[in-house]
């Protein structure tokens, strides 16, 4: 029953590191660019809606509100200067970008919400669920996050297999060939960052009711997200659902059997092993078809009769 | 009709490359820019076609001003750029380009009308409706380039701005002109920046001619053909 117990605990983290995985996925696969920034999405989602709970004395939700109003606008500052000021400059200024904005936001959180870590009462409570044998009130205690978990993914899968969405793919490819299609790239990036802030936000909200958030949980709840997304592939977010359960079940198992202080250097053992044994393919950019099949695009196109 | 005034454009305002230039293209004519490297004929279409900010000037498409639009409004407006890159996807196939290009523009054109341009666009280029599946990355540089054409006509395009189209094997290239010849005559302003100047002017009504970022010469091609002393100097004998 132990082990049945561990992977319940597992399913339940590797859900919230798959939604943060797949942030990451959204903007990379439509822009072509890694917002190492996403983990602060979520930190201040769930810190957000905690302090605005607090200080302004309002519910929880509407304060959750707030909070995502507050992602939405950091998302489209971090989208302007990486996306519309760097991005034409080099290949790595709009990663740097992200990457600094991470150090910001942290410290003005630092600044703004204070330095103790928040949590929130669980939304949804009751007696213990055993089946059988087994407490699955964890997971009851985080069923919106599996609901929306479920939506997101359901949302994404369809965008995936339509033309709008290889029209995305397409643009985070090569911009120019989109516009030439009639793509508002501009528009389709601050989309890829609104949509990346809005599933941050919500993991944020709900993640506080499970586990305490401060100023400084963002950078490591990203880097989860990351490997998350990296174990599946950079361009299959729908990956990271399994990326992120297969590190969340990893991290309970050797928590559980071996010892906590070994389940945080879990996720980067599994990351270097993945880059050792994957080094080109993790990331590869692959167009998907309609029919299912998967191309590998090339570099470049040669030119001549 | 496509008309350029005063444009002045460049790659920052220390590396101005072309300093008030002003032409205009009438619809249903094929018009050529031609001048030696580095006149600055890309610099003008891409600006024109909204790649570029200009630094001055405007450009107004039947009247309207078109010069503040970015480059997929400009697109969806009738100016429609092939770039001498093409930028085409390697791994999407013909009939993905096509489609996809189709898609942008279905709402606002009808799904029939931009059916009947595809049905247009494979009839003017067959060697591309027996590739429909195949990848781009796997075309020929002058079948790339044909799908590059048919990409551009499914937005409808009033005036299709090309660069450098003609550097191909001499088929494909009788191919590309002929269909340029019959876009033009249905109706459709062509602007073509080309380096083939032989090529351009067996194609071309109207020739502009750039040298140093400003127009030397505009003349009819049968005009231009004739002025050995012009052809001389800035076509190095074309």
């Amino acid at each position: 029953m132990r082990l049945a117990q561990l992977i319940v605990f597992g399913i339940t983290t590797g859900l919230i590191y798959a939604l943060v995985g797949l942030g990451w996925g959204v903007i990379y696969n439509m822009t072509g660019v890694l917002n190492v920034a996403q983990g602060e999405f979520v930190m201040l989602g769930g810190v957000g809606s905690a302090f605005f709970s607090q200080t302004l004395d309002v519910s929880l939700p509407t304060a959750g509100i707030l909070a995502l109003a507050m992602v939405l606008v950091v998302a489209l500052a971090i989208e302007f200067l990486a996306i519309v000021v760097v991005r034409g400059r080099s290949r790595v200024a709009p990663v740097l970008m992200t990457l600094a904005s991470v150090f910001v936001i942290s410290d003005v959180a630092r600044r703004v919400f204070g330095s103790d870590a928040f949590a929130g009462a669980p939304l949804l409570t009751g007696p213990p669920i055993m089946v059988p044998g087994v407490d699955v009130s964890v997971p009851r205690r985080v069923l919106p996050i599996w609901l929306l978990a479920i939506a997101m993914f359901a949302a994404y899968a369809i965008f995936n297999k339509t033309r709008l969405g290889k029209l995305m793919r397409a643009a985070s490819e090569d911009p120019r060939g989109a516009r030439l299609m009639g793509v508002n790239t501009a528009a389709m990036a601050r989309t890829a960052f609104l949509i990346a802030g809005f599933v941050g936000a919500v993991a944020g909200f709900f993640l506080l009711t499970v586990i305490p958030l401060g100023f400084g949980s963002g950078l490591a709840l990203g880097v989860k997200g990351f490997i998350a997304l990296a174990l599946a592939g950079m361009s299959r977010p729908l990956g990271a659902l399994g990326g992120g359960l297969a590190l969340g079940i990893t991290e309970s198992l050797v928590a559980g059997y071996l010892s906590s202080q070994y389940a945080e250097v879990v996720a980067y053992v599994v990351l270097i092993t993945v880059l050792l044994f994957s080094p080109t393919g993790l990331m590869s950019l692959r167009l998907s078809l309609p029919s299912g099949r998967r191309r590998v695009a090339t570099a470049t196109i040669p030119r001549g009769g | 009709m496509l008309e350029v005034e005063g444009l002045t454009a460049g790659y920052g305002p220390r590396q101005i490359v072309v300093r008030d230039v002003s032409f205009s293209i009438e619809p249903g004519v094929i018009t050529a820019m031609l001048g030696p490297n580095g006149a600055g004929k890309t610099t003008t279409l891409l600006t024109v076609a909204g790649e570029l900010r200009p630094y001055g000037g405007g450009i107004r498409l039947d009247g309207e001003d078109v010069g503040r639009l970015r480059s997929h409004q400009r697109m969806k407006s009738g100016l429609v750029l092939v770039p001498q890159e093409r930028n085409l996807f390697p791994g999407l196939s013909v009939d993905d380009h096509i489609t996809l290009a189709g898609h942008t523009v279905r709402r606002r054109d009808g799904a029939s009308a931009v059916k009947q341009r595809i049905g247009e666009a494979f009839t003017l280029f067959p060697a591309l409706d027996d590739k429909r599946h195949a990848r781009a990355g796997s075309l020929s540089g002058g079948q790339q380039q044909q799908l590059a054409i048919a990409r551009a006509l499914i937005s409808g395009p009033q005036y299709l701005l090309l660069d450098e189209p003609l550097g191909l094997d001499p088929l494909t290239t009788q191919q590309i002109m002929r269909s340029l010849r019959t876009l033009a005559a249905a109706g459709m302003g062509v602007l073509l920046v080309e380096q083939q100047a032989a090529a351009a002017l067996d194609i071309a009504e109207d020739v502009l001619v750039l040298q140093g970022g400003a127009i030397r010469a505009r003349s009819t091609a049968a005009e231009l053909r004739s002025d050995r002393k012009l052809l001389d100097i800035y076509l190095g004998g074309a």
